[in-house]
């Protein structure tokens, strides 16, 4: 089974096992519409990431081929699941790195459609989030208010209504 | 060997002897001693340095010679491009600045990521991030990431000021019981699936309406017009009726006690407007 050949944005080829580059929906589709199975030839000329990096595309990959052996345990049935708390010890260490690059690799997990990768890199930006105020967000973040005073207030009262409802089923689920 | 504080007086002496024949020799410099107290408007005034300043050590020079991030050095570079000509140190540190306080790495990520990072919220994180910023906002009040909650009974009851709705459940103690306005009605009525709906003494107007509006999809089953007063000037039309024929939200009971006493045909069909109104435009009502 020979490996694949990708190209990065700014030209860095990398070589690449099939059974890894399974794990990229958009290119496993894109062989399968291409003819290309694991039993015919692999293309010689490299397969261009346009939108991902070299350095970028090196993670990626590094994900791909820890996790190649993974089995498919998505939560379909469950889509409103809300942990956070269950990222692999592996993926916490591989995903200590800044923000920047962080969200390159959610942009790129999404481009190449790596369920596994998006899932905990949108699990770890979640994590920065859990439990902050407003304010503590956009200093995270570096989010700039544009709210006007009004657009605010209304959201308040909004959130409040929220909060009447909590408060009333909580009161009705005692009694 | 002398001791150090008997060698510290001899040198502070030695001092003061070389400082008096000083004088003595040029008498002017005693009236150019210093004053203690020196002068308010002198005092305002900055002291010149005594040493010229090191260029580099400049709040500027500072600035410059921190390592940009990725976004500042791609405007770096279009600033560059852009004054190719006259390009100067001054130019390039102050676009960077700019750009530090606005850039937000958030913002590069498609609507759909965003999505998928909310999902883990619970709804306090929720409304901390509406309030984060007006692209978090209009994200998560256009899904469905606030989720309903179920409720069997929800009782509005009108006051005295007429503009103030009391929301409790009917057994709710007084001091469970939360005030609002009538305008606000409709954002709170769309957290809930309420299976019965009371309202008492309630002036069924448009922003009720509305409410009930968002209660189509409670798949409410009873709704209780109780000693309230109807203040709807929407007219039925057969389309509105078709739609009330035809949809399978229909509350099993809905009642009428007390209600004004002259409440006509007009009156139910407007009470019944006010929750299938999904087809009316309620701009042109608010208008009248």
């Amino acid at each position: 089974m020979q490996p694949i050949k990708l190209v990065s944005s700014d030209g860095e080829i990398f070589e690449v096992d099939r059974d890894v580059i399974k794990l990229s929906t958009t290119l496993h589709t894109m062989f399968q519409d291409l003819g290309i199975d694991e039993a015919s030839q692999a293309p010689t000329d490299p397969i261009p990431i346009q939108n991902v990096n070299g350095a970028i595309l090196r993670k990626v990959i590094q994900w791909c081929v820890y996790h190649r052996a993974d089995q498919n345990v998505g939560d379909e049935n469950d889509p409103r699941e809300k942990r956070t708390d269950d990222i692999p010890s592996w993926d916490v260490e591989f995903l200590k790195i800044d923000q920047g690059m962080l969200f390159e690799l959610i942009l790129a997990a999404n481009y190449l459609d790596i369920k596994g990768l998006l899932d905990v890199t949108c699990k770890t930006v979640a994590n920065m989030i859990k439990g902050k105020t407003p304010e503590e967000i956009r200093r995270t973040f570096n989010i700039k208010n544009d709210f006007t005073p009004e657009e605010e207030e209304q959201i308040r009262r909004e959130n409040a209504w929220c909060e009447l409802m909590w408060k009333v089923l909580k009161h009705n689920s005692l009694k | 060997m002398l001791k150090p504080i008997a060698a510290i007086r001899r040198k502070a002496s030695s001092f003061r002897e070389q400082r008096q024949a000083k004088l003595k020799n040029n008498p002017e410099t005693k009236t150019q001693k210093p004053k203690l107290k020196s002068n308010p408007e002198t005092k305002t005034q900055k002291r010149p340095p005594s040493v010229e300043l090191d260029s580099y050590f400049s709040i500027d020079s500072f600035l410059a010679r921190i390592k940009p991030t990725r976004k500042q050095q791609q405007s770096q570079k279009s600033t560059q491009i852009s004054v190719s000509t006259t390009s100067t140190s001054t130019i390039t540190s102050s676009s960077t600045t700019s750009t530090t306080t606005t850039y937000c790495l958030l913002d590069e990520l498609p609507e759909k990521c965003l999505q998928q990072i909310f999902n883990y919220f619970d709804s306090k994180d929720l409304q901390n991030l509406r309030l984060s910023c007006s692209r978090f906002d209009s994200i998560i009040s256009s899904s469905n990431l606030i989720q309903r909650k179920s409720i069997n009974l929800l009782q509005l009851n009108g006051n005295s000021r007429d503009k103030i709705y009391r929301f409790s459940h009917s057994n709710a103690p007084i001091y469970d019981r939360y005030g609002f306005y009538q305008s606000e009605i409709d954002n709170g009525l769309k957290f809930l699936m309420a299976k019965k709906i009371i309202f008492d003494n309630v002036f069924i107007d448009a922003s009720v309406s509305k409410a009930l509006l968002n209660g189509i999809d409670y798949c409410l089953d009873e709704i209780i017009f109780d000693f309230c007063h109807f203040q709807l000037s929407i007219l039925i039309t057969d389309e509105i009726f078709h739609h009330f024929s035809t949809s399978c939200c229909l509350p099993e009971v809905l009642e009428f006690i007390g209600c004004e006493t002259k409440i006509t045909i007009k009156g139910i069909k407007n009470a019944v407007t006010a929750y299938f109104i999904a087809y009316i435009s309620w701009d042109d009502s608010d208008d009248e």
